[in-house]
C-alpha cells in the first residue's frame, strides 16, 4: 500500500494528521487551479481551503480504484466554478489588472526585470482565462497547468472526453483570437 | 516531464490533432450556447498563434502555497469538530418540524374543530354558543397563565426556546440552498 492510499484510509477515519500530508502532497496544485480558475490569490487559497474541507467530510464517498488527485480536482473546480458563477457579474477582465502574486515562481527571484516580466505574463495568462466560460477555463488549465489526460478531465468536470477535446478546441481558437485582438489594439495605441 | 511531475498517457492524441470534426458533437453545441457572445464570431486564430498560446499556457509561472497553508486548513477542520458532525442541524430540522407540528395544530385546531363542529351539527345558533364558549375558555386559560408567574416564566422559556430552534431550521435551509 502507498504512503498516499495509508493516508487517505487513515484520513477517512477521522485523523487529521493524515490529512495533513495530503494537503502537503496537493496544496501546490490545488491552489494554482483556484488562483488559475478564481484569479485572486487570497480568494484562491480561500477556495482550496474550502475545497479540502469538503474533501476531508466526504472522503467516505472517495472511490480509491480512482486518482486521488483526480477526486481533489474535481472538488476544487466545481467550488471554484460555484465562485465564478456568484460572482458572474464583477468578472475580471483586461482593464482591471490583477495585483501580481509575490509567490510567483522563478529561477532567478533576484532578478527584477524577470520578476517583471513573469508578473506581465501571469498577468496576461490570467486576462486571457477570463475571457473564457468557467467550465472551458477548468478544462484549460488542467489541461495545460495540470497535463491531466482528457479522460481524467472529463472524469473531474463530470462530462464527456469528447466534450472536453471540443471544449479545448474552441477555448484555444477564443484565447488566439483574443491575442490576436489584444496585439491589433496595442499597436493602434502605438 | 510536467512542472507537477505527472506522467500523460503516452498514447493520448497530440492536441494538434483535435481540430476535425469529429471534436464538434451535441455536447460542443450545447457548450456553445453558454459562451459569452463575444468569442463565438471571431475566425482569425492561425495555427501559429494559437501554438504560441499553447506554449505560453505550459510555460506559464505557477505559484506556491503559503507556507502555513495546510497547517490553517488543519487547524479549520479541528475547529469545526471533524469527529463531530454538525449533527446540531439534524436536531434543529427535527424540533423544527416538532414545532411547526404543535403551531399548526394549535393555530388551525380551533378553526378546524368549530368548522367540523358546524358541518355535523348544521345548527348555526349552536355554532355559535361553541365559538363563545372556545374563545372565553381561551382567554380563561390565559389570563390564568398570566396571574401565575411560574407558569408564565416557563412559557416564555419554551417560546424562546422555540425561536431557538427555529433558527436552527433556517441555517439549515440556509446552508441547503448555498
Amino acid at each position: 500500500m502507498s504512503d498516499e492510499q495509508a493516508y487517505i484510509e487513515q484520513a477517512a477515519a477521522g485523523n487529521i494528521e493524515a490529512f495533513g500530508k495530503l494537503v502537503e502532497l496537493y496544496q501546490q496544485a490545488i491552489i494554482n487551479l483556484a488562483y488559475r480558475m478564481l484569479g485572486n490569490y487570497q480568494e484562491a487559497e480561500d477556495a482550496a481551503q474550502e475545497a479540502l474541507i469538503r474533501a476531508f467530510r466526504n472522503l467516505s464517498s472517495y472511490d480509491a480504484s480512482r486518482s486521488f488527485k483526480t477526486w481533489l480536482f474535481s472538488i476544487t473546480s466545481n467550488h471554484c466554478i460555484d465562485r465564478l458563477r456568484k460572482r458572474r457579474l464583477t468578472w475580471l477582465s483586461i482593464d482591471e489588472p490583477l495585483p501580481p502574486h509575490p509567490a510567483l515562481m522563478s529561477d532567478d527571484n533576484t532578478d527584477p526585470e524577470k520578476q517583471l516580466m513573469l508578473q506581465e505574463q501571469s498577468q496576461f495568462i490570467q486576462a486571457l482565462l477570463s475571457e473564457l466560460a468557467p467550465d472551458y477555463r477548468a478544462a484549460v488549465i488542467m489541461r495545460y497547468w495540470h497535463d491531466m489526460s482528457y479522460a481524467e478531465i472529463a472524469e473531474a468536470l463530470n462530462t464527456t472526453e469528447s466534450a472536453i477535446k471540443s471544449r479545448l478546441f474552441r477555448a484555444r481558437q477564443m484565447l488566439a483570437d483574443y491575442a490576436n485582438n489584444q496585439q491589433l489594439s496595442g499597436v493602434k495605441e502605438r | 516531464m510536467s512542472r507537477w511531475d505527472y506522467q500523460p498517457n503516452p498514447q493520448e492524441e497530440p492536441d494538434d490533432k483535435l481540430q476535425t470534426t469529429e471534436a464538434y458533437d451535441t455536447q460542443a453545441a450545447v457548450d456553445r450556447l453558454s459562451l459569452p457572445d463575444t468569442n463565438t464570431e471571431s475566425s482569425e486564430a492561425t495555427p501559429e498563434r494559437i501554438q504560441q498560446i499553447e506554449s505560453m499556457l505550459r510555460n506559464a509561472p505557477i505559484i506556491s502555497a503559503s507556507v502555513d497553508f495546510a497547517e490553517r486548513v488543519m487547524a479549520a477542520l479541528r475547529g469545526q469538530g471533524p469527529d463531530n458532525p454538525d449533527y446540531r442541524d439534524g436536531i434543529g430540522v427535527v424540533a423544527g418540524l416538532l414545532l411547526s407540528l404543535v403551531m399548526i395544530i394549535s393555530v388551525l385546531g380551533v378553526p378546524t374543530y368549530l368548522f367540523a363542529f358546524a358541518l355535523l351539527s348544521g345548527n348555526r345558533s349552536q355554532f355559535t354558543d361553541e365559538f363563545d364558549t372556545v374563545v372565553s375558555d381561551f382567554a380563561d386559560t390565559l389570563a390564568d397563565v398570566m396571574a401565575n408567574p411560574p407558569i408564565f416564566a416557563l412559557m416564555t422559556v419554551s417560546i424562546l426556546g422555540s425561536v431557538t430552534l427555529a433558527l436552527f431550521v433556517i441555517r439549515f435551509v440556509r446552508d441547503v440552498m448555498t
